[in-house]
């Protein structure tokens, strides 16, 4: 299985201790569902704020359910871009991660990050906004990330000949 | 009201005031939302649900439900048109033509046709139980700081005073409680007083027993008053460290959760036990004026707490009888949620504020009550209410819920135009459904109309000076306490008030040199300087944390008048001829002659000044010696000048206590505090006219 990431450019940076890279590997697959189970969470958050505005649920109740969950989100995020950090993958970890942490970062100086009972009516447009927003990157990352172990995957199977004759 | 010959346009309705139950900002408003952008003054209107309004009428609709629309769900009023030979009536919200219930006569007899303001009997499904009887709770700090400043005795005789006004509610409920270290409950219905002492488990206590501790006030009405005569006697010989507020305030809500209602809770010291304790923040120095969210709580305890309460309909109001830092901005979370009140005493001491204390609790007490109330306002197509400021928990997008209301609850309601108006009116209509300490469940709606205009000028010739400087301070209070930075929020303040007056340079025709202001609104800029003077907007460091929340929390809660006493304070010349006894006096220092006596007000004492130069004979029938503190009684300059004071204490609808300060003086320091047309607490009102003026100019 580990040769079936050697498309990562980890490989021809270094040498790799192979056990490492194995487990980091493995790591990056669960990071992939991870972000396809965050989307279809945020798309559950968006059902419970319309529900919210017909009236369906009282804000009491709504934050009793969604606080739990609005912390690990945030905290599993900046472990997945540690991992994609390690894997020295630019172009996943600048054009997608880095927008993803900063706005994390931003929800967690702002106290935006549960939400408040209090105030949820106010600041109601921006949470939709805010949720849909990463809802879109968690999509995108979650594509992204598949097509990488894709990719690599690709490149184990199909022999060097036949690639060589793809490309060129 | 303006003339409305010189507006412009024909009206189809004739405005009918519904006093200070809703007053709007500007009469009129513009009718393109492109132009209504340049109306940089907060506009919307200021509602005062249960104020008094005279031909106020219960309508019953008895079988047949309230008239309603079927699409929105507003209530018919007297603007309504009606249409089709009485059979059917239009909506003024949205539009639609709704049907009149079957054997509905519409004629000029029915309140709900001729009074904008008027009162409905709401049928069973308007409520979610039958209305309860009222549940008042009493929380007293029996802790040895609370017997040694009077606190306890205080506040046990102001209770016991008001306990008259409780008992004309039928089926009210009395529960005391009073803590110190831990919480204790008492119980009154056997012979003697029992108390059930409470100590905290892990920060929390327990309800002992389910019965016999909130208390029908018929039955037991003696026994409640001699207890809380007798409580100060009883713990005067113990010695008790003081500290458990936050789990006595649980133990209140939870006691009376099952009926909801009212709890009175009256604190000394910051609370250092158990749940809900905190610390002093402003000694660690962590509050700062240039720091963003000072006014925002320190912890959760209060916050979940009254979260919780609202669930159950109880509303907190605390009095905060304090020597120190008591942290007023934290617990300040736990009346302003749950639409209660919170009071400050700074030094409390009962000599001298233990009147004020009893005339505001029996204010309180002995006015009309709203329990289990809920409030929603709508507005016409087109218009859109943008934010309410006030006392409340928002339970839905349009829905406050207020817990309880009385006479002097006050809710700001800031609007903003979405489309262009096409019809000659706007219509904004306020419901309160809230169920009377008689059982009854009432629903006040009150219907104000605004006139369309095309021209911005009309607006300002509309505008309500006292109605837009109340909204600009609620808006100002709003955004201080969600976190904002206070020189951020006044330079809104002082940039709405820039934009405004330039936009009126801009419409008329103006030698550069000379500076125009709106006639209505002439005095915007004092009262705009006022505000930014009062104690939570000022950067100076003349005043404490705690008297800046209180003052938050009074611009949050009032009502017009009082919001206006409290940022201009009024000053009273006192002259001895036969003209008229007292004349308003601008509150500038140097204006004051020193010959002459003058009375003034702020929040929390009378002050009547007494000139260095004042005529020897005056000074002698005034004051029974001369660097006396209070006034004699038996002569008629005394006479006079306390028939200014208590004039003064009539508008404010309380009792306070009255001081003499000689010029001079050491003590004067606070009376020139209020002078603050003068260089107080920022630029002199001359100096920031110069600079508005400038800005003005700059800005057109």
């Amino acid at each position: 299985m580990l040769e079936a990431f050697a498309h990562f450019p980890l490989n021809g940076i270094i040498n790799p201790n192979v056990t490492i890279l194995q487990i980091l590997m493995y790591c990056v697959t669960w990071v992939c569902a991870v972000f396809l189970l965050f989307f279809f969470f945020q798309l559950g958050v968006l059902l419970f704020l319309s529900d919210l505005e017909q009236d369906f649920i009282n804000p009491i109740t709504f934050c009793q359910k969604l606080n739990r969950w609005m912390f690990p989100e945030v905290y599993v995020t900046f472990a997945a871009s540690v991992l994609l950090m390690l894997c020295f993958d630019w172009l996943g970890f600048l054009v997608l991660m880095v927008p993803l942490i900063v706005i994390q970062v931003q929800r967690i100086r702002n106290n935006a990050v549960k939400f408040d009972s209090s105030n949820i009516f106010i600041h109601f447009g921006a949470s939709k906004k805010s949720t849909i927003i990463r809802m879109v990157m968690y999509l995108l990352l979650f594509f992204f990330i598949l097509y990488r172990i894709m990719s690599s995957l690709l490149v184990r199977i199909i022999p060097h000949d036949i690639m060589d004759q793809l490309r060129s | 009201m303006a003339d409305m010959s010189t507006l412009g346009y024909t009206s189809r309705v004739e405005i009918k005031s519904c006093g200070d139950a809703l007053r709007s900002t500007c009469e009129s408003i513009v009718s393109s939302p492109a132009v209504f952008d340049r109306w940089s003054i907060p506009f919307g209107v200021v509602c005062q649900p249960l104020a008094e309004y005279e031909n106020l009428s219960v309508v019953d609709f008895g079988p047949t439900k309230p008239i309603r629309c079927l699409e929105c769900r507003s209530y018919i009023s007297c603007y309504n048109q009606v249409v089709s030979q009485n059979r059917q009536w239009r909506c003024l919200m949205c539009g639609r033509v709704n049907g009149f219930p079957d054997g509905y006569q519409p004629s000029e007899a029915h309140p709900e046709l001729s009074e904008p303001v008027y009162e409905i009997e709401a049928p069973s499904e308007y409520t979610s139980r039958p209305p309860p009887p009222a549940a008042f709770c009493f929380v007293f700090d029996c802790s040895d700081h609370a017997v040694a400043t009077g606190v306890l005795s205080s506040s046990c005789k102001a209770a016991a005073h008001s306990l008259k006004h409780l008992r004309r509610h039928p089926g009210a409920r009395v529960s005391i409680l009073t803590f110190d270290e831990s919480v204790t409950f008492w119980q009154v219905t056997g012979g003697t007083p029992q108390e059930v002492v409470i100590p905290l488990v892990a920060g929390e206590p327990f309800i002992p027993t389910p019965n016999g501790l909130v208390i029908d006030l018929k039955d037991h009405y003696e026994k409640v008053e001699r207890l809380l005569h007798a409580l100060p006697d009883r713990y005067s010989q113990r010695s008790a460290p003081p500290g458990a507020l936050g789990a006595a305030l649980l133990a209140s809500c939870k006691l009376i959760a099952s009926t909801g209602g009212k709890v009175s809770a009256f604190a000394a010291t910051l609370p250092t036990i158990g749940q809900g304790r905190l610390t002093d923040r402003a000694r660690a120095n962590k509050l700062d004026v240039e720091s963003k969210g000072v006014f925002t709580p320190a912890g959760e305890f209060y916050r979940a707490l009254a979260i919780e309460a609202t669930q159950t309909h109880t509303s907190v109001d605390l009095y905060c009888m304090a020597s120190a830092y008591m942290d007023v901005a934290t617990l300040s979370a736990l009346p302003r949620l749950t639409g209660g009140d919170l009071s400050y005493y700074p030094g409390f001491r009962d000599a001298r504020d233990g009147v004020k204390l009893s005339a505001d609790l029996e204010a309180k007490l002995s006015s009309e009550l709203g329990l289990e109330a809920v409030f929603r306002a709508r507005a016409s197509n087109g218009l859109e209410i943008s934010r309410y400021y006030g006392n409340f928990f928002i339970r839905q997008a349009n829905l406050l819920s207020l817990c309880n209301v009385d006479t002097s609850s006050t809710i700001g309601i800031e609007m903003k135009l979405l489309t262009t108006q096409d019809r000659p009116e706007a219509f904004i209509q306020t419901a309160l459904l809230y169920s009377t300490p008689g059982m009854k469940r009432r629903c006040r709606v009150a219907t104000l109309p605004v006139m369309t205009t095309p021209k911005i000028g009309d607006m300002f010739a509309t505008a309500s000076l006292e109605t837009t400087v109340a909204l600009m301070a609620k808006k100002a209070a709003m955004a201080l306490t969600d976190g904002g930075k206070i020189e951020d929020v006044r330079r809104t303040v002082h940039q709405s008030t820039v934009a405004g007056l330039a936009e009126f340079r801009s419409l008329e025709n103006v030698a550069p040199g000379s500076m125009v202001l709106p006639e209505k609104l002439r005095l915007l800029p004092l009262l705009t300087l006022a505000l930014l003077k009062t104690h939570p907007l000022r950067m100076t460091e003349t005043t404490t944390w705690d008297h800046r929340a209180y003052v938050l929390s009074r611009l949050l809660r009032d009502n017009r008048d009082a919001i206006r006493f409290t940022l201009y304070p009024r000053c009273y010349a006192v002259s001895w001829g036969d003209e008229k006894p007292f004349a308003i006096q601008r509150l500038l220092y140097t204006n004051l002659s020193p010959t002459g006596v003058y009375v003034a007000e702020d929040l929390h004492a009378v002050y009547v000044w007494v000139g260095r130069d004042v005529a020897p004979e005056v000074r002698l029938s005034l004051l029974p010696s001369t660097q006396a503190l209070t006034l004699r009684s038996d002569t008629p300059h005394a006479a006079r000048v306390l028939e200014t004071v208590r004039l003064v204490m009539l508008r404010r609808h309380t009792t306070l206590p009255y001081f003499v300060v000689h010029q001079g003086d050491p003590t004067e320091r606070q009376f020139m505090d209020l002078m603050i047309d003068g260089a107080v607490h920022g630029q002199a009102y001359q100096g920031y006219l110069n600079g508005l003026h400038n800005e003005v100019t700059r800005h057109v």
